[in-house]
């Protein structure tokens, strides 16, 4: 049996998307439903990743879509229904947390962590301890991420948090994959000073 | 491989090789062997790079512990209404303006408003008067929910109207001449849907396997008479 993103793979090779979304332009407008269904959380954790807000994440996650909905037609089939959908996300998310970031409106709320505790048993306070410290490290990796500048900030979050090839990258962005590899390297030089002190604890 | 960070003197001295800038690709695994190799060696021996690279490998260790949380899918409907209110706000449309504008310097700016407050009365007066076109089914929206599809293979079809040609190039990606009249629409043997289009109206699409930007031919008085009996005669049934 697949896994889900082996799924994913296999219906973007057979041009199941592109057939739904002629199909949608066509007159049949409901079936957009089943995109969204098929890639939300993949929106979803790139909006995450650039907000670090649950709420912010879905909020911009439903725009995302709904201007895909609005601009269906323009969809020219020169790349697969994924990758432009993505590229639509990247810039729609490029451009809030630009404004943000100007705004300086880089508060990462406490509520947001989320604890890995274990159920209580033998070793239930280490288990708490752990749990703890994770979100501690996970929250002190948020506020560094939103500290960043929001482009150096996407390539971290397309290469370290949604685990894309260079090339992929290259591809969402629109540059080459030089451009990739000198952009990481400065965005990661940036966020291993503002994450000093994990060094030796994670 | 763990070094100790420089100290006094040596810790300002940057690197020169051309290593350093590929330590992140080093990192992810994008390099290929000879460069690969090529790296490890300059590693070896470049503290100041081995230092930069260890911190680089934790900040990518750090970001795994980045946890994307589980998310329950909401309704499409549901959601949408209000998205579209946040989409197409003025505050929000605003702010996509802004974000996206380009820094130009004054005088710059100043010569290209008076430019095109010079060039006004000459646009308005070499500007095309706009014609009827096909209505595109560019939102999905827009399309009637009730419309009825049926199949037509036509063996061809020639638009008989006719307009003059302003494009390069049409919608479809297709070369055109400036000044050319063209038969527009579509002229070519396939297969046909008719049924009701976005406006109401009895309309045609053409289906084709590799259906880029489907267009809807919004009067079927546009197909030639022996066309439009053909279709007729398979639209009459349906009635």
């Amino acid at each position: 049996m697949l896994t889900q993103e082996a799924e994913l793979f296999e219906q973007e090779a057979c041009g199941e998307d592109e057939r739904l979304v002629a199909r949608v332009c066509a007159g049949e407008p409901a079936l957009f439903a089943q995109l969204y269904r098929r890639y939300y959380k993949r929106v979803f954790a790139l909006a995450f990743g650039m907000t670090g807000r649950r709420e912010q994440a879905d909020d911009m996650a439903q725009e995302v879509f709904l201007r895909a909905y609005e601009r269906l037609g323009t969809f020219g089939g020169n790349s697969s229904f994924a990758t432009w959908l993505y590229r639509l996300a990247v810039n729609h998310c490029l451009n809030y947390c630009r404004s943000e970031h100007r705004h300086r409106n880089r508060m990462v709320g406490a509520e947001d962590a989320t604890s890995s505790a274990n159920a209580p048993g033998p070793g239930a306070e280490e288990n708490i301890a752990s749990a703890l410290w994770q979100d501690q490290v996970q929250i002190r990796v948020r506020r560094a991420l939103q500290a960043l500048k929001p482009d150096a900030r996407l390539l971290i979050v397309l290469k370290d948090v949604e685990g894309l090839s260079y090339e992929e990258i290259a591809d969402r962005l629109n540059c080459s994959t030089g451009t990739v590899a000198s952009g990481l390297s400065r965005a990661r030089k940036l966020l291993a000073r503002k994450l000093e002190d994990l060094r030796g604890k994670i | 491989m763990k070094t100790e960070p420089h100290t006094g003197w040596r810790a300002r001295l940057p690197c020169v090789s051309d290593h350093k800038h590929k330590l992140s690709a080093y990192l992810d695994g994008e390099l290929d062997l000879p460069t690969r190799a090529g790296v490890e060696r300059h590693l070896a021996d470049c503290q100041h790079c081995s230092a930069e690279c260890e911190r680089q490998r934790l900040a990518s260790r750090a970001v795994s512990h980045f946890v994307v949380p589980e998310v329950r899918i909401p309704d499409w409907r549901a959601k949408t209404p209000a998205a579209r209110r946040h989409l197409h706000s003025p505050t929000a449309m605003m702010r996509r303006l802004w974000a996206t504008r380009v820094s130009v310097p004054a005088p710059v700016a100043a010569a290209a408003c008076l430019a095109i407050l010079a060039s006004v009365p000459f646009l308005l007066l070499r500007m095309p008067r706009p014609e009827r076109t096909p209505a595109f089914p560019t939102a999905p929206e827009a399309a009637s929910p009730q419309i009825k599809i049926v199949e037509v293979p036509v063996e061809r079809v020639v638009v008989v109207r006719e307009r003059v040609v302003t494009r390069t190039r049409s919608s479809y990606g297709n070369e055109r001449t400036p000044g050319t009249r063209f038969r527009g629409g579509l002229v070519a043997g396939g297969a046909y849907r008719t049924g009701i289009g976005p406006d109401g109206s009895p309309a045609a699409q053409r289906v084709t396997e590799n259906q880029e930007k489907p267009a809807v031919i919004a009067d079927l008085a546009e197909f030639t008479p022996a066309t439009n009996a053909q279709l007729r005669a398979v639209r009459e049934p349906e009635r």
